[in-house]
């Protein structure tokens, strides 16, 4: 092995000097420069040119290929970690998404079997009587007749739940889909004597959004409000309370009731398919499902937090559009 | 027909009313509530020879009514009505003695499950 001409040691480093003696040296730190800056954008197959002749320019060379190597190397174990990462990730939301499908189909399995029983049993408490007149069957055939118009619901609510993957997305004020619903909820609010307050902060972005699907979340929270609030004695106050605000680029609209609030056990499952607390009939279960899937889509979070004075508060979370409100004249 | 108590638990008022009615042929004697919690209540009130009670209901569900009656009325016949039950729920309620009907079922099947379990009833004390 060739001395370095100074005598310093190879591994003490190239000193400038001593480099810059040496022949040909602009080249051949052009060409490790060269090496180094294609190694630093990511192309960790670049290798510097050897000599083999155990110079401080060899020996540089040398620890830049090994290095690159070594780099090269914990790069490709890295990708393919990260590789494996992502198979076992969509592995599990489709495990999820099998398990949330399985759920549906126990639920709608349950759900029809109940009208799907009371058809079997009064088809065949008919067929036992053949001898009877269909007119004095009548009340039975009315009872049938309801059941399978309660199948019909079940079906048309399982397509809906299914929808709405394909949203028609336009920017427009949070506002807008929140005073629709209370436009059509008029009435009925009014029948349950429910005083209705809306607050709303003066520099409110707009939201990017489906018009429609928003409004009936707030159609279907609304309800639910007037629901809970309809059991309760006439001496208690019956209010619901819309608040639209922003925080942290999220438009956040909370309407909170003063109704008695949803017991903690139940709390956990108010948004699963199919769970409902009103009698048969009466709600498909599928409400608060079906928005938390509309609010999921629109990118935001809908979650249920009980009040201080024991009410009902839930809350949808929806992302600021990003650019400020056009100064367009097709504003709603 | 005879006036053996019948106990009939079901949240569906469709398919509670099609129960007792089938039930009434059976029995001048049936009750009919629709909750786990008031099924339990009325067991705690007074003896049935007969226990139908659906799987899932708001409160209590038919396991759980079927729990309480095996404690409060050790005597009475027990039928779980079961829509879409998984199969540990069903071994658990044979377990204990009682019948499983799977939703959804006839007039025809029903009486004469009901049948079978009044006439395996002990006498009413």
């Amino acid at each position: 092995m060739a001395a370095p001409s100074d005598g310093a040691s190879v591994a003490a480093g190239l000193e400038i000097d001593s480099v810059d003696s040496a022949p040909a040296s602009g080249h051949r730190l052009e060409q490790i420069t060269e090496v180094l800056v294609r190694l630093a954008g990511g192309d960790f197959s670049a290798r510097a040119t050897r000599s083999y002749q155990g110079d401080p320019w060899d020996v540089l060379a040398y620890m830049v290929n090994a290095t690159a190597e070594e780099v090269a190397f914990v790069i490709a174990q890295l990708r393919e970690e990260r590789r494996q990462l992502g198979e076992i990730r969509s592995q599990l939301i489709q495990a999820e998404k099998l398990a949330a499908l399985g759920e549906l189909a126990g639920g709608v399995a349950h759900e029809l079997n109940q009208p799907l029983t009371a058809i079997q049993m009064l088809t065949e408490l008919m067929l036992e009587h053949t001898e009877e007149t269909i007119g004095s069957r009548r009340t039975d055939l009315e009872l049938i007749q309801k059941a399978s118009l309660r199948m019909g619901r079940i079906v048309s609510a399982v397509r809906t739940f299914g929808r709405g993957i394909q949203l028609d997305m336009r920017e427009l004020s949070p506002r807008r889909p929140v005073d629709e619903a209370l436009r059509l909820l008029a009435e009925p609010l009014r029948a349950a004597h429910i005083a209705v307050t809306v607050e709303e902060q003066p520099t409110l972005s707009r939201v990017v959004g489906n018009a429609e699907s928003l409004q009936q979340v707030f159609i279907n929270l609304l309800s639910n409000a007037r629901d809970a609030l309809s059991v309760l004695d006439e001496d208690n106050p019956r209010e619901i309370e819309i608040a639209l605000s922003e925080a942290a680029e999220l438009v956040c609209i909370a309407i909170t009731d003063s109704g008695p609030g949803i017991p903690e056990d139940i709390a956990p499952r108010i948004f699963d398919p199919f769970f409902s607390t009103k009698a048969v009939g009466h709600g498909s279960g599928l409400g608060l499902s079906i928005s938390h899937g509309i609010i999921a889509e629109h990118g935001g979070t809908l979650r249920y937090e009980p009040t201080a004075s024991g009410g009902a508060r839930f809350v949808v979370e929806l992302p600021a559009a990003n650019e400020p409100p056009a100064p367009r004249g097709d504003r709603p | 027909m005879n006036g053996a108590p019948i106990l009939i638990a079901d949240d569906d008022e469709l398919v509670r009313t099609m129960l007792v009615r089938v039930a009434e042929e059976l029995s001048s004697d049936v009750v009919a509530v629709d909750s786990g919690t008031s099924a339990i209540a009325a067991l705690r009130e007074r003896a049935f020879a007969l226990l139908v009670t659906d799987l899932r209901m708001p409160g209590a569900s038919g396991v759980e009514v079927i729990e309480a009656c095996r404690t409060l009325r050790p005597a009475c016949r027990l039928v779980l009505l079961s829509g879409y039950a998984d199969d540990a729920v069903v071994a658990t309620v044979e377990l204990a003695g009682a019948s499983v009907l799977h939703k959804p079922f006839g007039a025809a099947a029903l009486r004469e499950l009901l049948e079978a379990q009044l006439a395996a009833a002990p006498a009413e004390r």
